[in-house]
């Protein structure tokens, strides 16, 4: 999902405070009135906009009026004083979405989007398990042993491991592959997520269900794109160095790192297969169940990549180097 | 840099308990060339002088002179290497360092030059080039591409805004390796780069920016169309003056100005020959010829592909 504020004025301190408070993990973009015009079918369609009261109300029908010709778009209004003399006027003319002077104080919480999404047809009514994600994540230390999770399953790993091993011999390459355990320790946490499985060649991390904090996806997307200053600057590899990605969303029965021996799930059998099998160097392999992870701002650059064992791929594209 | 009157003291004890009144006359003829102790002290020259007099009028135009992290780097060195085959231990000078740390500069090993400490202060000499100084520094240049259109369609708060994005871009990538922001107009940029492997941080720092560059388009510009650049590295030698502007009319200046405008496509950093010369393999492997008919630079840019 895509979100989009429009405004006469994109450095509005105010009210980039709200659209950062409302829309953190959808990498909203803010566009000046001028910019939107200019691009609004190119970049809206799928897209929730959003439009600042600060527009007025004529200009604010005038750009929603353009909206109908793009598709699976939504729009509401922002009017942090309510100085717009009719609201009701904007939902006569399509409007899914109201966001006013008490509402903008507090910001958006997850379901009042959703509410919005839903009425303004981007997404369907959400079932249970929906209600269920919806429910914020409660942090690692407050599971129990053996209660089950939903997560987000990322299988890390030092890419071209046979290359490597040929150029710079078995002892560099194992600490190598410890240096980059110990390297995802707070690169995960940024993310909120943590290290869980240190395997022999790659590490299975877990993110909470929704993103707190930065998009994993996003941040691995990085990691690709830095790969060389990383090898440089951070493991001091006079070789290339490349990285495989792989993620999956599902349940596991949750265990604290270090005690993960005895536990049977599915959905890791599977993260650990994509990661191991399926995978590549270079790129971002996703399943059918994590797509939502991929932000919409890099959802351009992952196409579907077939199945594996039963489920749906997207990929991204391939780093050359 | 402010030198305190115990660091001076520090540094003059160090010196007569280290080196002789020749010696000392010596070490500073390489910090202040043609320097005269007989003549700065009046002592003539049939009579010896003691190391004492020698260190506390050398200790003092030194300092006057604005070189004492300078000339504690030059003793540093004849500590390190000896002169003229002779051995000399420099005493006192692990308390030096440390005094001189406590006043916000650090030890830079690769260079054997001291650095002002960039959690205390940025400035844009480092805190210590003097005027007239000779150095060979590394610069990182970099155009925007299409500046007027930008402001022209946009409007000059958005595009103030979004060039205020890009500096801060380009500051933490040339900054978090030591180098400075010279200079930042509103058609480009210069940094430069001393410390450390100074082509290599220079070039690490502009590919970072055309990293960074590319995400910010994706996921925070807001002026919806891509702020998209041309950026070059260069290297040699520099006569440093206060005044930024005049350095930037040097000779290396120059090149790297026409580097980047002659031999970089948009959205790619080049490099002269000069600073591929010095590159580990792994960087330079990076890079590819650029395709421009009669260019020695080579270039670098994100490539993507289908997997």
């Amino acid at each position: 999902m895509k979100v989009i504020v429009c405004a006469a004025d994109v450095e509005d301190k105010k009210l980039a405070s709200f659209v950062s408070r409302s829309f953190s993990s959808l990498q909203p973009e803010l566009l000046l009135d001028s910019a939107f015009s200019r691009v609004c079918k190119k970049k809206a369609a799928g897209a929730l906009v959003y439009f600042d009261s600060s527009l007025g109300d004529k200009r604010i029908l005038e750009l929603a009026a353009k909206l109908g010709e793009v598709e699976s778009c939504a729009w509401g209004v922002i009017d942090r004083t309510g100085s717009l003399p009719d609201p009701a006027s904007f939902f006569f003319a399509g409007a899914c979405d109201y966001v006013g002077p008490s509402l903008f104080k507090s910001g958006l919480d997850a379901c009042r989007l959703d509410e919005a999404l839903v009425y303004g047809a981007l997404a369907e009514e959400p079932d249970e398990d929906c209600e269920e994600e919806a429910v914020a994540f409660p942090g690692w230390d407050a599971l129990k042993e053996g209660e089950e999770a939903q997560v987000r399953f990322c299988y890390a790993a030092i890419g071209n491991q046979k290359s490597l091993l040929e150029r710079i011999g078995e002892k560099r390459l194992g600490k190598l592959k410890e240096d980059f355990a110990a390297f995802l320790e707070p690169w995960s946490k940024e993310c909120g997520g943590i290290v869980w499985i240190k395997e022999s060649l790659g590490c299975l991390l877990l993110f909470p269900p929704r993103d707190e904090g930065m998009n994993p996806v996003l941040a691995s997307f990085r990691l690709l794109l830095d790969r060389a200053l990383i090898g440089y600057e951070v493991f001091k590899l006079e070789v290339p160095l490349t990285f495989r990605f792989a993620f999956h969303s599902g349940h596991t029965s949750w265990q604290k790192p270090g005690s993960t021996g005895k536990i049977v799930s599915e959905d890791v059998n599977f993260v650990f297969h994509l990661g191991m099998k399926a995978a590549g160097d270079g790129y971002i392999l996703v399943s059918g169940e994590a797509a939502g992870a991929v932000p919409p701002t890099l959802s351009d650059l992952f196409a579907p990549a077939g199945d594996f064992e039963g489920r749906s791929l997207i990929a991204s594209q391939r780093f050359r180097d | 840099m402010k030198v305190r009157t115990s660091l001076s003291q520090m540094l003059k004890k160090s010196l007569y308990e280290s080196l002789d009144a020749d010696m000392l006359e010596r070490m500073a003829q390489d910090v202040i060339p043609g320097y005269d102790l007989r003549q700065r002290t009046g002592f003539p020259p049939n009579i010896p002088m003691q190391a004492q007099t020698a260190a506390s009028r050398i200790g003092d135009d030194i300092i006057d002179a604005g070189l004492f992290l300078h000339f504690i780097e030059r003793l540093a060195r004849l500590d390190r290497e000896g002169f003229m085959g002779r051995s000399y231990r420099i005493a006192g000078l692990r308390e030096l360092f440390k005094a001189i740390a406590a006043e916000g500069y650090l030890w830079d090993a690769e260079t054997g030059l001291f650095m002002e400490d960039p959690r205390i202060r940025r400035t844009h000499n480092w805190g210590r080039l003097v005027q007239g100084e000779e150095l060979r520094l590394s610069f990182l240049r970099i155009d925007i591409v299409k500046n007027s259109r930008i402001v022209k369609v946009h409007g000059e708060s958005a595009a103030r805004s979004a060039y205020e994005d890009l500096r801060g871009i380009l500051a933490r990538s040339v900054e978090r390796r030591s180098g400075r922001v010279w200079s930042f107009e509103g058609d480009g940029a210069f940094a430069a780069f001393l410390y450390g492997h100074s082509t290599t941080s220079s070039v690490l720092a502009g590919m970072s920016l055309v990293h960074e560059l590319f995400l910010y388009n994706r996921l925070y510009n807001r002026i919806g169309e891509p702020i998209r650049v041309r950026a070059a590295v260069h290297t040699g030698p520099v006569r440093y003056v206060p005044e930024i502007g005049e350095i930037l009319k040097q000779e290396t200046c120059r090149e790297v100005v026409e580097a980047e405008s002659k031999w970089t496509p948009t959205d790619t950093l080049s490099i002269t020959p000069a600073v591929a010369g010095t590159l580990d393999r792994v960087i330079l492997d990076r890079f590819r010829p650029a395709a421009e008919p009669g260019s020695r630079a080579l270039v670098y840019s994100i490539a993507m592909g289908a997997v």
